[in-house]
């Protein structure tokens, strides 16, 4: 597959992911508090990350991509050149990110030690493209061994599944991401059978804006 | 290397019994290999691939996208050693190499010792500058060691085939086809040492891009090859395509053995196969991808026919599934038969053959009908060669809610089939059955390769007799005759019964054979072989007997009959008794019998005289003096004893011997013993009697004294014993006495007073003057009872009137007396008259008339 064509079949994937053609499971109906709230699934610096969710809202991608150690937007970008716009957008709605209303709700209800964060464009896990990223240092923004069964444990059968499927060069098994989307898609945990660690969860998306909407109404 | 036989019996005891319930002759019933402890992530397990073990059918690998490896651990095989009952999962398929994610696809196979060899992909780096790299793992230590990688080789799509065949010049040579992207075209490498060092050939066609490439083994080491040239995209799904096969007969080092450029299984042109991203009906649910999913080649191991199954989309509009054959080493093609039915498009087909010639396909096929595409892994069996198939469903699948199907990637490019005997082994991605999560697990189902059942037949039952003098028969039958495909039958045992020409014992023997075929279904027959035992026993009794009626007659005592027989024999008797001539006696017809196992008799007759000659034993009480009473309750009884008779009969006689037994004398008594049959013994008692005791008491009173004056007898105390001797007088002429005064002495003389020769009195008046004297002393009342009275009650007349005369009116005893005193002492001279005498004498003896000194 070429370079360009895989670029559009991630761009695709992702407006699929949040697009309502997918194949459902059973809804369950855990509420967007219910799962930030859940210490079984988050690292320990996981309150840090949330409480940047409302700047990233503003930001011109609205999808945030949330990995073990890295909060990022979820666009791709094919080199740093191609990422300096976001960058600079991210960076600017950052500003002042600590002054708002999530921010600090999200300190008042689950604490943790302010940090801020440096904009910059990092690597993609895919290693083929880059993206907007944030960094503050040593984190953990999820549980290293978060694999999807504990994800339905906690949380119940995803409301639904969606695979994006991605060829490689050759008839070998293809690259598989899969999707288990929760609380109407505003958190979707991602899982790749390329990972060393079966079923691991190795990035979890958010919806900024539904979520922000969805935190500052349930967070006093 | 795993020996065939350490397979466990218990194992083998529940694997028998899993395949006797799926196989017969229902319809392929499937196990799912993954369980929710073995696949605790549920995982996809896609693209799988099967092996069996060829020196142990009941070793069974799958392998599939089942875990990936890590640095830290393996990728899984899925092993069964129970014929598919039950699985574990080993990951013992170590990474190959570090920054290689994987398995990427992979191909499992046994070698022909039983060792697992696993070829295998791995992707290095990401796209676009990815590496594929493809390795072959071997088995060098026990089964659960992790497996050794082999180098390097390869691209993309690794096939894995090993030459089986004892007798090839490549025995043990493996072959692995795979293909190159870039250009498109499929290659294939042989090794001699299961990967460690491999040898690549180009063996496809360069004009086209090449797809599908797999491999087959011939049974004589020929090696062959299927690839399809991609000749035009015809549309989204279809592409114009030929399926090429090419042959080497050198071990894989030149592929032109059929032409350089091979030659194509469906003819000249070409077939429209499948090159589909997606396979199914997008509007209708997941899809999968089928582009390296449209060939498959095997080939018969007996007769090496080989049969190469393709997809064609032919004039149904649907693509079908069709097998081709040659039987010529693929130097020629018979006309494609279509396996599917034209009414769905079908696809994915794997081929094998197993050892009778049966051909099977897996494949899938899919029904858009309804409101979501059902998938359907269907198999499909031809028992004649590819002429006609038998068609079944194994699972049908709605991917839809199945979460980790990936659409476009439901099951990968190709699923597993194998044939091992007569047995078709088949693995396939399919919906879990009972997982607590609804998934994608490996699916796991054989099925037999033969339509009818073995069948055996035994012959027919026979009876005979027992060989002379021996208790068994030796009895040689013909074999069953067991009707079936060599190679599909196990075996046949004999499950019960003894072997032909073996010596049968009486009586029935059932024979039972059983033949099971490699599926492990039995079918029975049996027949019987019956012994009759007609050789009687032989008998001998022992001697006739005569014994006392108080010995035994039990046959320990007596003697018991002999018998033999060429079986066993028991004894037994019947005695019939026969009454002799008294209780005691009788005789015993004692019938002996011997009686074999079978029925046969044979009877002596034992006689046994029993008699009673025996007298009893009598003993006698002792002699004995007595005074009055000679009574047997006084002098005792005799007893006596016998033999047999316990109720004896006592009798008794006495036998006077001497004396009177008024006053002395002495008896015997013979007692005599009687048995029932007049046996008798007899014993004598002496008894004297001898009143003395009683006279010397009446002379405790004083000396007894007869007659007057000086004529008298005196008789003192102590001398009793002379009037024993004295009475009962002999005379009859009654006299005064002698004019004596006679007193009786040592002797007992009387003086004058005459004794007769016994020593007896002789005057009768004295004796009887003497008797009554005594009596009165012995009893005083006497003497004055009235002797008139006493007449009367002794029926005697009146005394006559001379006597009355002398004597006081009425008188009385003692009156009588002292008249007789005077007549005896001569004062009384008138009744001396002698006929006075007379009638006084008989007085007297009125008067002692019935009297004794025992009883005054």
């Amino acid at each position: 597959m070429h370079y360009q064509t895989f670029l559009r079949v991630l761009f695709g994937s992702l407006v699929l992911l949040f697009a309502e053609r997918a194949f459902s499971q059973v809804a369950q109906s855990k509420s967007v508090l219910e799962i930030v709230s859940n210490r079984s699934i988050w690292g320990k610096d996981f309150s840090l990350a949330l409480a940047q969710m409302e700047a990233l809202s503003k930001s011109d991608d609205k999808i945030a991509e949330l990995s073990f150690t890295t909060l990022a937007s979820s666009r791709r970008y094919a080199n740093a050149q191609a990422a300096d716009a976001s960058l600079k957008n991210t960076t600017r709605v950052l500003r002042g990110a600590e002054r708002q209303d999530l921010f600090k709700k999200t300190k008042k209800n689950f604490p943790f030690e302010a940090r801020l964060p440096k904009t910059e464009v990092l690597k993609a896990p895919e290693a083929d493209s880059v993206l907007v990223g944030l960094t503050f240092g040593k984190t953990e923004f999820l549980r290293p061994d978060l694999r999807v069964t504990q994800i339905e444990k906690e949380l119940g059968v995803a409301q639904r599944v969606t695979h994006r499927v991605t060829e490689g060069l050759g008839e070998e098994l293809p690259l598989i991401i899969t999707y288990h989307s929760y609380a109407d898609g505003v958190i979707i945990f991602a899982e790749s059978n390329y990972s060393d660690e079966p079923r691991l969860v190795n990035r979890v998306y958010f919806d900024t804006p539904k979520l922000v909407t969805a935190l500052k109404s349930a967070l006093k | 290397m795993k020996a065939p036989t350490l397979f466990s019996i218990s194992k083998a005891i529940v694997a028998l019994l899993f395949i006797c319930a799926t196989m017969s002759n229902l319809p392929a019933q499937i196990r799912d290999i993954a369980t929710n402890v073995t696949d605790p992530f549920n995982m996809a397990d896609t693209e799988p691939s099967i092996a069996v073990n060829p020196l142990n059918p009941l070793e069974i690998a799958v392998v599939a996208f089942s875990e990936p490896w890590s640095p830290g651990r393996g990728s899984p095989v899925w092993k069964s050693n129970n014929g598919g009952l039950t699985w574990t999962k080993q990951f013992i398929i170590p990474e190959p190499g570090a920054g290689l994610a994987g398995p990427n696809d992979q191909k499992i196979q046994f070698d022909q010792n039983g060792n697992l060899t696993v070829a295998e992909l791995g992707v290095r780096g990401v796209r676009p500058n990815q590496t594929l790299e493809c390795y072959i793992y071997r088995q060098t230590g026990t089964d659960t060691d992790p497996l050794a990688r082999g180098a390097l080789y390869g691209w993309d799509q690794p096939m894995l085939d090993i030459d089986r065949n004892p007798g090839s010049a490549f025995l043990g040579r493996a072959y692995s086809a795979w293909r190159l992207t870039s250009p498109d075209i499929a290659n294939i490498i042989r090794t001699a040492d299961l990967g460690v060092t491999t040898n690549n050939v180009v063996v496809g066609n360069a004009a086209f891009p090449n797809r599908t490439a797999r491999s087959a083994i011939g049974p004589d080491g020929s090696a062959y090859v299927v690839y399809k040239t991609r000749e035009g995209i015809i549309n989204a799904n279809f592409e114009n395509a030929r399926f090429v096969v090419k042959r080497s007969d050198d071990g894989g080092v030149n592929w032109n053995a059929l032409g350089a450029n091979g030659v194509s299984v469906h003819g000249a042109g070409q077939v429209q196969t499948w090159f589909a991203e997606n396979w199914g009906n997008t509007a209708k649910g997941k899809v999968g991808r089928a582009r390296s999913s449209d060939t498959w080649i095997a080939s018969d191991p007996e007769d090496g026919d080989i049969y190469v199954v393709y997809c064609d989309q032919d004039a149904s509009g649907f693509g079908q599934i069709f097998v081709a054959r040659s039987t010529n080493r693929g130097a020629t093609w018979g006309p494609s038969i279509r396996v599917t039915d034209g009414t769905h498009h079908s696809a994915y087909p794997e081929i094998a053959v197993t050892c009778n010639g049966s051909i099977g396909v897996l494949y899938i096929d899919f029904d858009d009908s309804g409101t979501n595409t059902i998938f359907r892994h269907r198999f499909a069996r031809s028992f004649d060669d590819g002429a006609n198939w038998v068609n079944e469903n194994l699972q049908s699948m709605d991917p839809g809610p199945i979460t980790n199907a990936a659409t476009t990637f439901l099951w990968g490019d190709y699923e597993g089939l194998t044939a091992q005997g007569g047995l078709f082994y088949g693995v396939f991605t399919g919906e879990s059955i009972g997982r607590a999560t609804l998934q994608l697990d490996p699916i796991f189902f054989t099925r037999q390769a033969w339509q009818t059942p073995i069948a055996i037949a035994c012959p027919p039952s026979v009876t005979v007799n027992t060989d002379p003098n021996l208790c068994t028969a030796k009895v040689n039958y013909p074999a069953p005759t067991v009707t079936g495909d060599n190679c599909t039958i196990q075996g046949t045992i004999q499950t019960s019964g003894l072997p032909s020409g073996s010596n049968f014992p009486v009586g029935a023997t059932i024979n039972k054979f059983t033949v099971t075929d490699i599926a492990n279904v039995s079918t029975n027959c049996q027949f019987t072989v019956t012994v009759v035992d007609n050789q009687p026993p032989t008998i001998t009794c022992p001697p006739n007997v005569t014994i006392s009626c108080e010995a035994s007659i039990k046959p320990e005592d007596v003697g018991k009959a002999t018998a033999t027989d060429n079986c066993s024999v028991s004894l037994a008797h019947a005695d019939v008794t026969v009454p002799g001539s008294c209780t005691h006696e009788f005789t015993v017809n004692r019938t002996w019998t011997a009686k074999d196992g079978a029925g046969n008799l044979k009877t002596c007759l034992h006689v046994i005289k029993v008699e009673d000659k025996k007298p009893p034993v009598i003993t006698c009480p002792a002699n004995i003096t007595v005074t009055c009473d000679t009574t047997a309750a006084k002098t005792g009884m005799a007893t006596a004893t016998d033999n047999c008779d316990l109720t004896l009969s006592i009798s008794r006689r006495d036998i006077h011997v001497s004396g009177d037994c008024e006053w002395f004398c002495i008896t015997k008594r013979e007692w005599t013993a009687k048995d029932d049959c007049r046996n008798t013994s007899k014993c004598v008692q002496v008894i004297t009697k001898d009143v003395t005791p009683l006279i010397e008491k009446a002379l405790e009173a004083g000396p007894l004294k007869w007659g007057q004056t000086a004529a008298t007898v005196t008789l003192p105390p102590g001398k009793g014993a002379c009037v024993v001797k004295w009475l009962p007088y002999s005379g009859t002429v009654p006299k005064a006495l002698k004019f004596d005064d006679a007193v009786a002495g040592a002797d007992c003389r009387l003086m004058s007073n005459p004794l007769d020769g016994s020593g007896h009195i002789v005057n009768p008046l004295l004796g009887e003057a003497m008797k009554l004297k005594i009596l009165v002393r012995l009893k005083p009342s006497l003497g004055v009872e009235k002797v008139a009275a006493i007449l009367l009650a002794n029926g005697c007349p009146k005394m006559h009137f001379i006597v009355e005369q002398a004597l006081a009116n009425n008188p009385d005893v003692n009156e009588l007396l002292r008249v007789t005193d005077l007549t005896l002492g001569n004062v009384n001279v008138n009744l001396l008259v002698p006929a006075n005498c007379l009638e006084l004498l008989k007085v007297l003896k009125c008067v002692n008339k019935g009297r004794t000194v025992c009883n005054p």
